[in-house]
């Protein structure tokens, strides 16, 4: 028995990983509508940053957060400028952006590894440990788990609550409406491009020291996130946190009772199934 | 179509690394041997046994070259763990550059693409690190391997873990692969039914907290990782430890080196392991290598590194001895038939081309380093 | 000679040009390797170009159709060569099943479906070990082909010479599909897909043999580079090769057959000849991808001439409207349009209330009502676009209740839309082209191969599609993007589909609506003209001067109900009808 609530434990905690990146991967998708391949490589800056200022810098790693995300914030811009903006006027815009933010991606990646070099390196996180019982969960999963419910509770009070959520859902309605009444759109799908990245490169800063900063971190969680987004619900910010943590358990869950790639293999297939049924997704609304 | 078929090959050349020591000289040199190197060189696998393989061509070419004072030049191909990469670049070795002689590699599958293409062009391979069985098995004569399979490991192995070790329940944690699963029917076939839990994990896997929790429920004395991504068995070790698993650790022999123990920190106190190689053994060939090494890298090498080295070494002394640099069957021909030294001790090849030196040896991570066993 | 034999000899001229010519087997391996991913591309440009779906999962089909041949071969010891031509009938068949998700799904859903597929079949060949020895992949050897020894080639030489041969007839029948219904229903299902079912065009259909044609090229594909890579693994379903084939697709420009083609030589191509500067090679890669999409949008294909070559039109003829309809019309007088007692709530509101009416033959009906008084809904039901709750619907005596859209059409009764609904990208010629669908069935080996009857058919097709626009007066516009057109000349072009679909009742949605007054005179003189002729309409519309002229039977609706039913004269002095519209009694206001 005990192991199922470890297994809950360690879900939640892998889940909310997922989140992390589906997050910003839904906002971008909700108000662009494109989709960022370089998202995952953003993640991956993140844990890089983190890595470069507490094991060469010597910062503390609490301190190396807020560096990671504003190493993310000036990625997201530049990735928006080269990659997005130019793009998004265009007839097929999501398409091209598709594929210009993949170039950015393997560009990301290629320069990681020539300028810093392809090893894996470990980074200490917060350290101890709280006992529940025989449930042992580390204080830096709590952390993960803590800071991504503080993203979404802000995030959401963000949309509902200011003058930039506001147009921000005005923008991911209609561009053309928002153009209309005077909204700048630029500057609106800036700043959630910034705030995407943002979320993405401190999540990977987060969860570094849980699973080892390596230049392939990225390129591995995207998929997760992509379906964590899909089956979320396009656009949709609570969509995208509840289920990256459903998904998280369910990991958990089944690889008690098989294995891992097994239990992966039954995931999707769920998934699959959802989708034919919902067709869009389990959170989302049919819209146009 | 717009292939501009570059046949001049700019790779790397010794010559400039060598920089001023050859410099003058250049105009009156006989041509240089030239070897293909296949290597995944983005990874840090690939990067290690590049560099090994860059510093066994200094060295012969500091001696003085091979065949009255030819040169080694070495042709590197990138082959990103990918057949169609790794077959593109063994076709450009062979077709453009007309290299006859191809070394390196790290992924079995890669190389058992690049066997096919050797054995139809008549070249010879020199594989450096890949393990599965079937690299040496296509019968044709003139494919070498220098690693070890896991079915040698295991000859040494078996008897730590049985005699030493004598655990009572066993738990296995390995990467879905051929060494994964072999390393899995080894212990089962070893331990039997004391062997409470066996789990594969797929190698892009990044969170093991299930695969722990598993394994500390089943209540094993003993862990055994046989997975060959560092931040993989780096990750599980971790984990053992933030989840409190009090259990002997074992990391499966050939996969440890000291940038997976960086990556574990004191997660790897005391687990155990066992290798074809470490940096410190005594023998001038090794003292040698080491001291290059670490001249031009500042790193000390280690297996990965060894192998490169010893893939570039054995083909350049064998072309000596064959007295030819354009005959892969005569230069195949010396090398099953002699003894060669290496940095790891004398080396032999079986008629498969599977290379044999001496027994395991067995490490242990002690204070944060990888020393072996005492 | 048909156009098909001079393709086909100019591929196996440039086959057997490149054989002999190309003697590098490194050059001829790598020409080979291009037009292996140039074919997995054009399998995914079918679905992502032609009917506008994107995947992420195509390696699904690629890999599939590489474990296929693969296994076949190694572990019941069949020819390689032979089972890599039979790889396609597994990648159909999955074709199929992810074609259904088509007919579901759409957008980035679809994307998803498809992208978890792949990531399923990866999974399980990446666990099932006994069948496919898992990462460690499974060795093929291929015998050398026939023509090896026949034309003393090497054995690269003769793999691209295979190659060349298979991608050109792939060419020559995506080409031909193209211009065959078949091609023309992808085009519309990716322009206005509730067009296309109103057209007659069973949509479900044609997704499913579009992703199923898609997913055989692709797992041909996959099966033919497996003499290149000689191991079969897990990676070949993977995340990599799904994103090689979408973004070679869209590199090359997804609009055209070539473009693919062009895209996965490049990926082929730049990353191995970049191999001189090995360190930076993929870093390169990606700016030149950055620099194309920056820079070309389209695609490479864009920097060919004349790559989007649209169907002119021909010139046109002398057409009369009653060649335009069907010989079978029913006799005047029999009941063409049966409704009993529709109903329909949504979520408790009554938008259509126990409605009952009859249409005869020959008669020109108008369905009046004042706005939210259930019109639209009415047609919906009618014509398959919603369900009614109870009642029904019979056309010529056989209730079409319940059946889709494409069979009510099929049964004889087509209708129009409110808004413009046109293929925006299509020119004018080609819509009507498109509408054509129902006019003559064509065979799908038929359409492939373009054999005589499909000639025979096309021509008659087209003459149609002129004959239908030249009714409508748009003989003058027929080679302009129909989004250029002025709305009026929209609202047209969609009566012209509409009448290309062989109607034997047409339901008009406010076909008025939008258009100045010389456009409406135009429409009713049209409309006249039709009746006269002796097809059966029934109309929508807001205009009640228009429709009180026109009509020979109104029936009017408020609040879902039925109010009145009867000629002009008997509606407009219809009190409960002037209460309706104006909620007094006010007869005059209403006269014409």
């Amino acid at each position: 028995m005990e192991i199922v609530f470890q297994q809950v434990a360690n879900g939640l905690s892998v889940g909310m990983g997922y989140a992390l990146v589906a997050l910003g991967l839904s906002l971008i998708f909700g108000v662009l509508h494109v989709i960022n391949f370089a998202h995952g490589e953003t993640f991956m800056i993140g844990g890089l940053v983190t890595l470069i200022v507490t094991s060469l810098l010597g910062v503390p790693y609490l301190l190396a957060l807020p560096i990671a995300g504003i190493a993310g914030a000036i990625l997201g811009l530049g990735i928006n400028r080269l990659a997005v903006q130019p793009l998004l006027q265009r007839r097929d815009g999501s398409a091209d952006v598709l594929l210009a933010t993949f170039a950015v991606s393997i560009l990301i990646h290629q320069a990681v590894v020539v300028l810093w070099g392809p090893a894996p390196a470990r980074i200490d996180g917060l350290p101890g440990a709280i006992e529940i019982g025989p449930v042992v969960l580390t204080n830096q999963r709590l952390f993960v788990l803590a800071i991504g419910l503080a993203f979404l509770l802000a995030l959401e009070w963000c949309l509902k609550r200011t003058r930039f959520g506001t147009e921000l859902r005005a923008v991911a309605q209609s561009q053309f409406a928002s153009r209309v009444v005077g909204i700048e759109v630029d500057r609106v799908n800036l700043r959630t491009f910034v705030i995407a990245a943002v979320i993405a490169a401190v999540g990977g800063g987060l969860l570094s020291p849980v699973i080892l900063y390596s230049s392939l971190m990225g390129q591995v969680v995207i998929i997760k996130a992509f379906v964590v987004v899909v089956i979320g619900g396009m656009g949709s910010i609570v969509g995208a946190v509840v289920c990256g943590l459903l998904i998280g358990l369910l990991e958990s869950m089944l690889g008690l009772v098989t294995s891992e790639g097994t239990a992966t293999a039954v995931i999707y297939s769920l998934l699959l199934a959802v989708l034919l049924v919902r067709p869009y997704g389990l959170a989302g609304k049919k819209a146009r | 179509m717009g292939i501009v078929a570059r046949r001049s090959v700019i790779a790397t050349t010794i010559a400039a690394l060598l920089g001023s020591f050859t410099f003058g000289v250049a105009a009156q040199q006989p041509p240089p041997v030239r070897i293909g190197v296949l290597m995944p060189v983005k990874s840090l696998v690939g990067k290690q046994g590049h560099q090994g393989a860059v510093v066994a061509a200094e060295m012969i070419n500091a001696d003085g070259g091979i065949l009255g004072g030819r040169r080694i030049e070495l042709v590197v191909y990138d082959t990103n763990f990918q057949p169609a990469e790794g077959v593109g670049a063994a076709q450009r070795l062979l077709n453009q550059d007309k290299i006859k002689f191809i070394a390196g590699e790290i992924s079995s599958t890669v190389a058992l693409a690049v066997v096919q293409l050797a054995q139809a062009n008549g070249a010879l391979f020199m594989a450096a690190v890949p393990k599965h069985p079937d690299v040496t098995a296509s019968g044709y004569d003139r494919v070498f391997r220098l690693n070890s399979t896991t079915a040698m490991d295991a000859r040494d192995f078996d008897i730590v873990l049985t005699e030493k070790i004598k655990p009572s329940k066993v738990a296995v944690l390995a990467e879905n692969s051929d060494f994964g699963r072999l390393t899995i029917a080894n212990l089962r076939k070893l331990f039997g039914n004391k062997v409470v839990a066996a789990e594969a994990y797929d190698m892009t896997q990044n969170d093991f907290s299930t695969l722990v929790t598993k394994v500390k429920g089943s209540g094993a004395d003993l862990v055994c990782i046989a997975g060959s991504n560092m931040e993989q068995y780096g990750n599980i070790l971790r984990l053992m430890q933030e989840l409190k698993l009090d259990a002997k650790r074992c990391v499966m022999p050939g996969i440890l080196n000291s940038e997976g123990v960086r990556v574990a920190g004191n997660a790897a106190e005391s687990a155990f392991s066992a290798d074809i190689y470490v940096p410190s053994l005594d023998n001038p060939l090794n003292k040698r290598f080491v001291a290059a090494y670490q001249a031009k890298y500042k790193e000390t090498p280690e297996k990965i590194e060894e192998l490169g080295f010893e893939s570039i070494w054995l083909l350049a002394k064998a072309m000596q001895k064959a007295g030819t640099a354009d005959d892969p069957a005569k230069v195949a021909k010396v090398l099953h038939e002699d003894k060669w030294e290496t940095p790891r001790g004398i080396v032999t090849f079986d008629k498969n081309g599977q290379a044999a030196s001496g027994a395991l040896i067995n490490l242990v991570v002690k204070d944060g380093k990888l020393i072996p066993a005492p | 000679m048909s156009r098909t034999s001079v393709w086909l000899a100019g591929g196996l001229l440039v086959a057997f040009l490149a054989a002999f010519l190309i003697d590098s087997p490194y050059v001829a391996g790598l020409l080979a390797y291009a037009l292996v991913l140039g074919m997995f591309a054009l399998g995914l440009g079918v679905t992502l170009g032609q009917m506008g779906y994107v995947t992420f999962g195509h390696a699904a089909f690629f890999g599939l159709g590489a474990y296929a041949a693969g296994l076949m071969s190694t572990k019941f010891g069949f020819n390689f060569w032979l089972m890599a031509f039979l790889a396609p009938l597994p990648g159909a068949a999955l074709g199929v099943l992810v074609g259904f998700a088509a007919a579901r799904l759409g957008g980035a859903y679809f994307a998803i479906a498809t992208l978890t597929t792949a990531e399923i079949l990866r999974l399980v060949a990446a666990n099932w070990i006994d069948l496919t020895r898992g990462p460690m992949g499974v060795l093929v050897t291929s015998p050398p082909l026939p023509w090896q020894t026949l034309f003393g080639w090497g054995q690269q030489q003769s793999y691209l010479f295979l190659l060349i041969i298979v991608v050109t007839l792939l060419l020559v029948g995506l080409r031909n599909l193209q211009r065959s219904p078949l091609g023309r229903a992808w085009v519309a299902v990716r322009e206005a897909p509730d067009l296309a079912e109103s057209l007659g065009i069973p949509t479900v259909r044609a997704r499913v043999a579009n992703v199923a044609i898609s997913g055989g090229i692709a797992a041909l594909a996959g099966a033919l580079l497996v003499p290149k890579i000689f191991v079969v693994t897990p990676d070949l379903l993977g995340v990599g090769y799904s994103a090689t084939g979408l973004l070679a697709t869209i590199m090359g420009g997804k609009a055209s057959l070539f473009g693919p083609l062009l895209g996965g030589f490049a990926f082929a191509v730049l990353p191995e000849s970049l191999r001189f500067v090995d360190a930076a090679r993929l870093a390169i890669f990606a700016v030149i991808l950055l620099l194309v999409v920056r820079l070309m949008p389209g695609g490479i294909v864009s920097l060919l001439p004349g790559f989007r070559r649209n169907t002119r039109a021909p010139t046109f003829g002398q057409h009369t409207l009653p060649a335009l309809l069907r010989p079978d019309l029913p006799a005047t007088g029999t009941d063409v349009l049966t409704v009993r007692g529709l109903r329909k709530a949504f979520s408790g509101l009554k938008a259509t209330d126990d409605v009952s009416f009859t249409v005869r033959a020959g008669e020109l009906v108008g369905l009046i009502g004042p706005n939210g008084a259930g019109k639209t809904t009415c047609f919906n039901l009618l014509s398959g676009f919603a369900k009614p709750d109870a009642g029904d619907v019979l056309c010529l005596g056989q209730s079409v209740n319940g059946l889709a859209p494409h069979r009510i059409a099929d049964h004889g009764m087509v209708r129009s839309f409110q808004q413009a609904a046109v293929c925006p990208t299509l020119t004018v010629y080609e819509n009507a082209l498109t509408a054509t669908h129902r006019a003559a069935r064509e065979p799908f080996l038929s359409a492939l191969l373009r054999l005589p009857g499909c000639w025979r058919r096309e021509h008659d097709r087209r003459l149609r599609a002129e004959a239908c626009l030249g009714a409508m007066g748009l003989q003058k516009r027929a080679d302009e993007l129909a989004s250029d057109l002025p709305y009026g000349d929209q609202k047209l072009l969609a009566i012209a589909m509409a009448l290309a679909a062989q109607p034997k009742i047409l339901l008009l949605d406010e076909p008025a609506a939008g258009l100045n007054q010389v456009e409406a005179a135009q429409l009713a003189k049209v409309l006249g003209d039709l009746r006269r002729a002796g097809l059966t309409i029934m109309v929508v519309d807001h205009n009640l001067k228009m429709m009180m002229a026109l009509c020979d039977r109104i029936v009017v609706l408020h609040h879902g109900a039925k109010i009145a039913e009867g000629t002009p004269e008997a509606v407009r002095g219809d009190t409960g009808v002037i209460q309706a519209y104006f909620g007094a009694a006010e007869p005059t206001v209403v006269t014409p």
